[in-house]
């Protein structure tokens, strides 16, 4: 019968050894400090992320290095996939659907500029990926789709083609797509929490964990969102949030969110190191806030991610502390590199990350 | 040399005016490890605070002078090949560079490259849409030749045929190139107007037709051919792609010739930043009075006449200086650093060292032991001259590689002569690639672990072999001890090295328990030496290692450091001697048994060649070597270099560290550090 140091070993080794290989604090400060975009990408030269200095240095162009540090999150994925055992390789599979939800989104945002809108889309759709993750999608097809049908039937191969069927022709009627991207976020949610009740007792109990950040930072995001549509009455906040056991109510959310009450809402996220957040922030802008708080649940989800390789190392924490990780140090080189491009200033810059 | 270098303390007063010119020509000799004393009485103490060009007048942060230079470096890097900086001792570090100018010239080139970078992306996103429309196309075309037309409804591209005013038609097809679109003119106008084919995606078709109908578009007659629109499409799309691919090799070529240009400006800016930095960090070490500045540092024994010329020179002869020698502790109570010196050859085993620890100052440097050392336990672990061979190609590459790239070569230079050290040892057991193609001028290794022993001599099987790995073992730890206690000597620890479990009475327990082994071994493990001479070898020594912690006690007593004698104390004696006992006695044939790794490690060697070549025999069932025979041995081959060559490199080096620095090593020394012109940070 396997045990987890037979299933974990090597993974938890593999995995530690790539974390290692990952931008130092120091590293990345200098990325930051750079001053100009293309001094920002020398200190990424020798790194795991020299993929992105060469395409820079190939193409100049900023949006092909986004898509190369997308594809490096998805080989992350398929790795762990293909290194765990079930029912965890599962999860993970459940896991990755969220970057491919991403993708999947963006492409139907091409579609929905290009078809409902109007606006040309030809300088974005030569970023669209094209690796194996979706399987026998092809975004392509998607983007190109002249209706809402087709769109649906460019996706048949997925399980987000149903969603999309029934929600694409009436945000085309709307003008929005937030409630068909919100349908998508639920439908990835359910498949995660499905997978998740079938890990053992463990890997849950671990699992739990990140996915109940996971949840909170979806349902902070979308309170931004909603923030920014003011027509959107509070009363219908709720059906965009989503209840998950370990994380923050959703009704807790929803009633701070009709009050405006965000310091309780800081302490509920934070216990009580929320007051003294609450304490610090300068901004009276309720987005602004809601944005902090965001990034303060990412800086929680990485402090997670630590513990869990400080830990016990025959689990599936150690999977999710280096996809955790990776994402987070992606997000962050992306952000950094796109303010340097806009010539963002290296304070306001810091404020992001 | 067989100790660290011998350094000396120079303290030398000169005055402030002549600051800056000793300063320079110390950076140009190179050989001071600055010390500040700012405890010497009578000097103004932060009167010259690091960092700042006080003596110019200028307050500049060298912190910013640093950020500057490492920017230049990395515009240096940038250019294909990098470019090689100038030498900062050419640059005068008596006037400060312009940081303003400098900070001009970086924020310029910076945004040449970005200028350069959009060209580029421009043209990718050109190179872009045409990919998306050739994909288009050709997802299309052999559906075209047989069901529909290339613009029927299911396809994403629309294809037209008409033409425009040709006084129309370059803007019409800039405009339509801003779009994933391609057009096709035909050769000649004709009646004022231009004819073409148009290939657009039908997302844009608002667009299009807004263009369309602004640019004077009239429809053509004529039938769209399937096979010719496609076709025509497709070589327009490739001879397009074609011609921004050679356009992106001109910006290519552009951003490499910006650096061409400006190569030599970045490489002086390099420089003379460098050189204001290195003068900086001099000057911020030195502490000074109104007129009268101190410098102070630790020189190498062999540098003083040199350093004392040049200070006397750059000073004419205004200054007074002090030496301290060898062994006097420097006023500030620092350790003299310690420098390694030996042949450029031993580089690669100094950096062994030095990742472990800097030895204490005036001890043995033990470079040429750990060279020995290690590349008699690879050979040992990794006798097989072919194996040894491929190492050696694979060193001489990774080192004209790194000498290409200006980078490190420490691990190509280990490489190499592990390569080396296997080559030697598989000539001593005539062994190649796994095979006895070389007679074996020791002892045939293979054939002894195989029970098949072809030459004749004392090693006749697995046991002699660990055998010798234990008598090396031994050689090894023995020298340690001896290297130990010429240290000991050497700094005068008589206690330390009289009663020291790695002094002379931990060296007797040692080599008595050796003796008593062989004895032991030698008379067919039935006897052991006769107890009356057991007493004085081991029971003495043993006694002289309880002396260490009374002797010790009972100088701290004199000083007034320990409380007086109880029961406990006593206690606490007897308890230290018997704990410290197990440990010797049981350490050193631990550490011993240790070197049975190296037998092991080798035999595992010969095991797995000789599996491989049953294996490559077996696939080969009519004699000789069948293709998937030599195909067994290459893999088995390479298989065998990389993993043994990996555990013997890793298992050398953890003997080494363990095993022998643990006799007589102190890393407790500071490295050598002189501030000059060619340090590297």
């Amino acid at each position: 019968m396997p045990c987890a140091l037979s299933e974990y070993g090597y993974i938890s080794a593999k995995l530690k050894a790539r974390i290692s290989t990952f931008l130092s604090e120091e590293a990345l400060e200098k990325v930051v400090q750079a001053k100009s975009l293309q001094e920002a990408f020398l200190p990424l030269r020798g790194t795991y992320l020299q993929i992105a200095e060469s395409r820079y240095a190939a193409t100049g162009d900023l949006k092909a290095v986004e898509a190369d540090l997308a594809s490096l999150e998805f080989e992350a994925y398929s790795f762990s996939i293909s290194q765990v055992p079930e029912p965890a390789s599962s999860f993970i599979r459940a896991k990755a659907r969220e970057a491919e939800i991403d993708l999947v989104k963006g492409a139907l945002r091409l579609w929905f500029d290009a078809h409902a809108r109007g606006r040309v889309i030809d300088d974005r759709t030569g970023y669209l990926y094209k690796g194996r993750a979706l399987g026998s999608v092809d975004l392509g097809d998607l983007v190109n789709a002249p209706t809402p049908a087709d769109a649906a039937a460019a996706l048949s191969s997925s399980p987000y083609a149903p969603i999309v069927s029934k929600l694409l022709p009436q945000a085309v009627a709307a003008g929005s797509v937030f409630e068909m991207e919100s349908s998508l976020d639920m439908e990835y949610f359910e498949n995660l929490f499905q997978a998740l009740a079938r890990l053992p007792l463990r890997d849950r109990k671990v699992a739990e964990r990140f996915v109940g950040i996971d949840v909170d930072i979806h349902n902070i995001t979308n309170l931004i969102r909603l923030r920014s549509f003011n027509g959107i009455a509070s009363d219908r906040t709720g059906r965009y949030l989503i209840d998950f056991g370990t994380a923050i109510p959703a009704s807790t959310l929803s009633r701070a969110y009709e009050s405006d009450d965000l310091s309780g809402l800081a302490a509920a996220v934070l216990g009580v190191r929320g007051n003294a957040m609450e304490a610090g922030w300068d901004s009276k802008d309720s987005k602004a806030r809601l944005s902090s708080l965001e990034r303060m649940l990412r800086r929680i989800r990485l402090v997670e991610a630590r513990k869990c390789l400080a830990g016990y190392p025959f689990s599936i924490g150690i999977v999710l502390a280096y996809l955790s990780l990776l994402s987070e140090q992606l997000c962050s080189v992306r952000a950094i590199l796109n303010a340097k491009y806009f010539g963002l200033a290296d304070e306001r810059l810091r404020s992001f990350l | 040399m067989m100790f660290t270098v011998p350094m000396e303390f120079l303290s030398a007063a000169i005055l402030s005016k002549d600051a800056q010119a000793v300063s320079d020509e110390l950076l140009r000799i190179g050989s001071l490890d600055a010390v500040t004393m700012k405890s010497v009485s009578g000097i103004k103490e932060g009167s010259y605070a690091p960092g700042s060009q006080a003596a110019t007048g200028k307050s500049v942060e060298i912190s910013r002078i640093q950020d500057l230079r490492r920017r230049v470096e990395g515009f240096l890097t940038l250019a294909n090949p990098p470019i090689q900086p100038s030498n900062p001792a050419d640059f005068s570090s008596e006037t400060l560079p312009d940081l303003e100018v400098i900070e001009k010239n970086l924020g310029s080139i910076a945004l040449e490259i970005q200028n350069l970078r959009e060209g580029q992306k421009e043209l990718q996103d050109k190179l872009l849409r045409l990919e998306e429309l050739r994909r288009q196309a050709e997802a299309q075309k052999p559906r075209d030749s047989v069901t529909r037309l290339p613009s029927s409804a299911s396809s994403v591209l629309a294809y037209r045929r008409g033409s425009v005013p040709e006084e129309n038609s370059s803007r019409f097809e800039r405009e339509l190139g801003a779009l994933a679109a391609v057009t096709i003119p035909a050769q000649v106008a004709s009646g004022g107007r231009m004819s073409m084919m148009i290939v657009t995606m039908k997302r844009d078709e608002s667009r299009v037709q807004a263009l369309l109908s602004r640019y004077g578009w009239k429809e053509g007659q004529e039938e769209l051919s399937p096979a010719g629109t496609g076709s025509e499409a497709l070589k327009e799309i490739d001879a397009r792609r074609q011609r921004i691919r050679a356009q992106i090799e001109d910006k290519a070529k552009e951003f490499d010739g910006l650096f061409s240009s400006r190569g030599r400006n970045l490489a002086d800016m390099w420089a003379s930043l460098r050189a204001a930095e290195l003068s900086m960090r001099m000057r911020s070490t030195f502490v000074r009075t109104d007129s009268v500045s101190l410098l102070s540092g630790w020189i190498p024994a062999a540098d003083r006449a040199k350093v004392e010329e040049g200070i006397r020179k750059a000073c004419t002869g205004r200054c007074h200086i002090e030496w301290l020698a060898v062994g006097q502790a420097a006023p500030d109570g620092s350790e003299p650093p310690v420098e390694m010196k030996h042949s450029k050859a031993l580089f690669p085993f100094q950096t062994l060292v030095t990742n472990f620890g800097i030895p204490r100052y005036g001890t043995i440097d033990p470079t040429g032991f750990v060279a020995i050392a290690y590349l008699s336990m690879f050979g040992l672990m990794f006798g097989d001259a072919g194996h040894g061979l491929v190492l050696l190609l694979v060193g001489a590459l990774l080192l004209g590689r790194a000498k290409r790239r200006h980078s490190g070569d420490t691990l190509a230079k280990l490489i190499l002569y592990c390569g080396g050290a296997a080559i030697v040892a598989g000539l001593l057991f005539g062994s190649f690639f796994g095979r006895p193609i070389v007679p074996a001028l020791w002892f045939d290794y293979h054939g002894v672990v195989n029970g098949d022993p072809r030459s004749v001599g004392s090693v006749r099987n697995i046991y002699d072999i660990l055998g010798i790995t234990i008598k090396f073992g031994m050689a090894v730890l023995i020298t340690g001890f001896v290297i130990n206690w010429v240290n000991l000597i050497k700094s005068r620890r008589w206690k330390t090295l009289l009663f020291d479990k790695a002094g002379l009475a931990g060296g007797w327990v040692y080599l008595a328990g050796a003796w008593m082994a062989f004895y032991f071994v030698g008379h067919a493990y039935k006897a052991l030496p006769p107890m009356g001479l057991l007493l004085p070898l081991l029971g003495v020594p043993t006694i002289l290692l309880g002396f260490k912690e009374p002797i010790e006690y009972m100088e701290r007593r004199k000083r007034g450091e320990a409380r007086p004698m109880t029961i406990g104390t006593i206690l606490g004696f007897l308890m230290e001697w018997l704990v410290g006992t197990l440990e010797v006695y049981s350490g050193y044939l631990a550490n011993t048994l240790s070197f049975m790794r190296v037998a092991g490690l080798g035999i595992a060697h010969v095991s797995l060649m000789t599996a491989f070549s049953q294996i490559a025999a077996m696939a080969s069932p009519e004699g000789g070597l069948s293709i998937a025979g030599i195909l067994i041995l290459v893999l088995g081959n390479a298989l065998v270099i990389a993993l043994e060559g990996l555990s013997a490199g890793i298992q050398a080096l953890r003997l080494n560290y363990y095993e022998f620095f643990s006799r007589y090593f102190n890393g407790t020394g500071r490295a050598y550090k002189p501030i000059s012109f060619k340090s590297a940070e």
